[in-house]
């Protein structure tokens, strides 16, 4: 039982996640685009084009044009979610010690990984709980939200709150949660953690990973393509002047 | 057949017949229209990244000026492409069904297609959301494709269908013939000697001329200070330049609602020029016109044989250039610019404009807000028939409280819809302002 769960359905879970993200991203590439949609001003060259979606992707910056709390939520929210992808990397991967990298002593690199890691939780669990409040409590986002819109938040809040618990309060670490990750990157099976709080969060980013290639979260990868349409820049066949 | 009763207008058979665009019989739409969205969704990546990329955010909401002005939830830019949406979770979307169920699938009936005629007829094409949605979503590329496709349904508004059907039987918008066009010309002419006591010669179809300009043709008749105006500018700037008596128009409705009507349309045009051996095409004061030429025409008619400029952007070299001069002292009026949607968003038309009216007005004041995040003035589209008056209106709102709130006396407003919409309807808010073309203040600044 542990094993189908521990070492064969993650394997499938990835793989349905990979080739679903991949089929989706392929079935827009094989659109063509009949006609320039781009909206002015416009980037002049295609450098600054791709600049502009760096901008955007990092800062929000549309999203700064309206509405300052949202952007506030979202922002909040999405860049948290970057440092704890990236700390889920560092953190699992280097067991807690790349700060030593940096000439922190082992112990205070531990601690300064587990500091972050829980800044960056609160952060991300505070952005997710304004979002889901203000899809909540505005008439108008219940009339535009449908059952997905809450599920994916619900979701995510669930796998940062089984993250958040499991750190704190049910002492899983780095050790056994690298072991185990690294056993299935390497083909080498390892057996699953024994820990509840550990196998719940664990599932739920399964679950998370096979909805996101069919659900709104596609935005992820989608936005670069859509916003390309109006930020490429217009090369205009004459110019007088 | 019974149908109740839309706004706008459906179109009736004869003009559908004008358009080759097939009769569908009430109870075959929801098919039909299943499988030409099918067809668009294979053509078009922006509509299908748009259905798949929206997270509901409803950053767009607030900016939609279709929406602040009528309170209607359906006019939010997300709800309306929702109403797309869900057809296209229920059909086309991939994944499993239930998946698709929570993010509102829904089968398509009559009542959709219903829905989809009166809000993709409540859009007006203005592109402001795509500015303020983060994934750059832009609603007026869903409204293009949905009035195509109702248009393919039999289910263009009739005022559109109208249009385009004059525009096909005598190259104006108006559905003047042409030796009613010529008259026109004739008593411009007379009027242009009457004011200025100089030969200004309106030409039409002259050979081997310089320019050949492309009014829109209710500058014509309606407008027609601006149009005398240009006629001045090219005297004044020693440019040879024609009309064509084949195409008089260069408000092109075919970009709204159906592309072999634009694209027969630029078609006729530029041979027209080629005909005459023009140098280039001069467009004049229209917005959507100037979109597809600026952003469409090369796409779907191949390339150009010559350039296609703006009016500002012609009238600015001359500026430039010293060949025409202003008197400012002309327009001593408190003047403020109404960015028309196609020209700023769409039609990279921001700072000639602005220039020229540097130039030629004395008291110049910007509207807030302005430029590539203006508001539309609620015409946009073509939503300029009669029995919309109440939706205008509404439309029209969050435009005419920008337009109060400068206190100017003239709203220089150069497009033609523009035109057409907001004397009317600012005059219901009642905003005490004088609604001009841009060419009119040249015109009146221009020292001959
Ligand atoms: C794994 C990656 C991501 C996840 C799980 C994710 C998740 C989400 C969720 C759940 C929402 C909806 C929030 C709501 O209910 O209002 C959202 C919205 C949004 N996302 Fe992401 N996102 C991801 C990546 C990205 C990336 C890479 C970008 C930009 C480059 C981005 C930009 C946005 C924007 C602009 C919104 C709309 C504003 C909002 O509703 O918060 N997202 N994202
Ligand atoms: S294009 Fe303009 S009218 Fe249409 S949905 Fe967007 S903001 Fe509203
Ligand atoms: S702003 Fe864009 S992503 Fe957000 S709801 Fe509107 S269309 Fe969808």
């Amino acid at each position: 039982m542990s094993s189908l769960f521990g070492w064969v359905i993650p394997y499938i879970v990835v793989l349905l996640f990979l080739g679903g993200m991949l089929l989706r991203i392929m079935s827009w590439l094989k659109i063509p685009v009949p006609f320039k949609l781009t909206v002015f001003p416009c980037p002049k060259t295609r450098a600054g084009a791709a600049a502009d979606l760096v901008t955007e992707s990092v800062g929000f910056k549309s999203l700064w044009r309206g509405g300052k709390g949202l952007w506030f939520m979202s922002w909040l929210f999405h860049i948290s979610l970057a440092f704890i992808l990236i700390g889920h990397f560092f953190g699992i991967g280097f067991l807690g010690q790349q700060f030593t990298w940096i000439g922190a002593t082992s112990e205070q690199s531990l601690e300064l990984s587990v500091l972050f890691g829980t800044y960056a939780g609160v952060a991300l669990s505070l952005g997710l709980l304004l979002l889901a409040i203000r899809r909540i409590t505005s008439p108008t986002m219940k009339f535009i939200s449908s059952f997905a819109d809450y599920l994916v938040l619900v979701l995510l809040i669930g796998i940062v709150g089984s993250g958040m618990y499991m750190r704190m309060f049910h002492g899983v670490t780095y050790e056994a949660v690298h072991d185990y990750l690294i056993g299935l990157i390497t083909f080498h099976p390892v057996p699953l953690p024994d820990n509840m709080a550990f196998i719940f969060h664990f599932t739920l980013v399964q679950l998370l990973l096979l909805y996101f290639p069919y659900s709104k979260l596609l935005h992820s990868c989608g936005i670069f393509f859509s916003r390309w349409l109006i930020v490429r820049p217009h090369e205009r066949q004459v110019i007088i002047k | 057949m019974s149908e109740q009763v839309r706004i706008p207008y459906v179109a009736r058979e004869k003009e559908l017949k004008d358009l080759y665009l097939p009769m569908v019989a009430p109870e075959d739409r929801p098919q039909t229209a299943l499988e030409l969205l099918g067809e668009m969704l294979k053509y078009k990546r922006s509509l299908k990244l748009y259905l798949d990329v929206c997270t509901h955010c409803g950053a767009c909401a607030e900016q939609c000026h279709s929406y602040l002005g009528t309170k209607d939830p359906y006019n939010m830019p997300v709800a309306r492409v929702d109403l797309v949406r869900r057809v296209y979770k229920q059909v086309f979307a991939s994944g499993p069904s239930f998946l698709r169920t929570w993010d509102g699938a829904k089968a398509i009936d009559q009542e959709t297609i219903d829905l989809w005629y009166k809000y993709f007829h409540q859009c007006n094409q203005c592109r402001r959301c795509a500015i303020f949605c983060p994934k750059g979503i832009d609603t007026a590329e869903v409204t293009i494709a949905m009035r195509e496709l109702l248009a393919h349904l039999g289910m263009p508004s009739r005022f559109h269908a109208g249009i385009a059907k004059n525009m096909a039987k005598t190259g104006n918008n108006m559905g003047n013939p042409l030796p009613a066009v010529l008259d026109g010309i004739e008593f411009l002419e007379e009027e242009l000697k009457e004011e200025t006591g100089l030969d200004i010669p309106i030409p039409v179809d002259k050979e081997g001329a310089e320019v050949l300009f492309n009014p829109s043709s209710s500058d014509l008749y309606v407008n027609t200070d601006g149009f005398m105006a240009v006629a001045k500018i090219f005297y004044k700037a020693g440019v040879s330049w024609t009309l064509s008596s084949k195409i008089t128009e260069t408000a092109n409705f075919g970009l709204f609602f159906h592309e072999p009507s634009m694209r027969e349309h630029s078609r006729l045009l530029v041979q027209a020029g080629k005909e005459l051996g023009v140098k280039r095409l001069v467009a004049g004061e229209c917005g959507h016109g100037w979109r597809t030429w600026r952003m469409f025409t090369e796409t779907i008619n191949g390339p150009l044989p010559f350039p296609v400029v703006h009016l500002f952007e012609e009238v600015l070299g001359y500026l430039r250039d010293g060949r025409i001069k202003f008197d400012k002292s002309m327009n001593p009026e408190v003047v403020t610019y109404h960015d028309p949607c196609n020209y700023a968003r769409a039609g990279d038309l921001i700072n000639q404009p602005r220039e020229l009216l540097s130039a030629c007005v004395q008291n110049f004041v910007e509207m807030t807000p302005t430029k590539e995040l203006s508001f539309c003035c609620g015409g946009g589209s073509g939503i300029l028939m009669d029995e919309a008056m109440k939706i205008r209106e509404a439309l029209a709102q969050p435009k005419a409280e920008c337009v109060r709130s400068t206190g100017a006396e003239i709203l220089c407003a150069p497009c033609a819809i523009c035109k057409a919409q907001l004397p009317d309807v600012l005059e219901h808010h009642k905003v005490d302002v004088t609604v001009k073309g841009l060419s009119d203040l040249m015109g009146r600044a221009l020292i001959l």
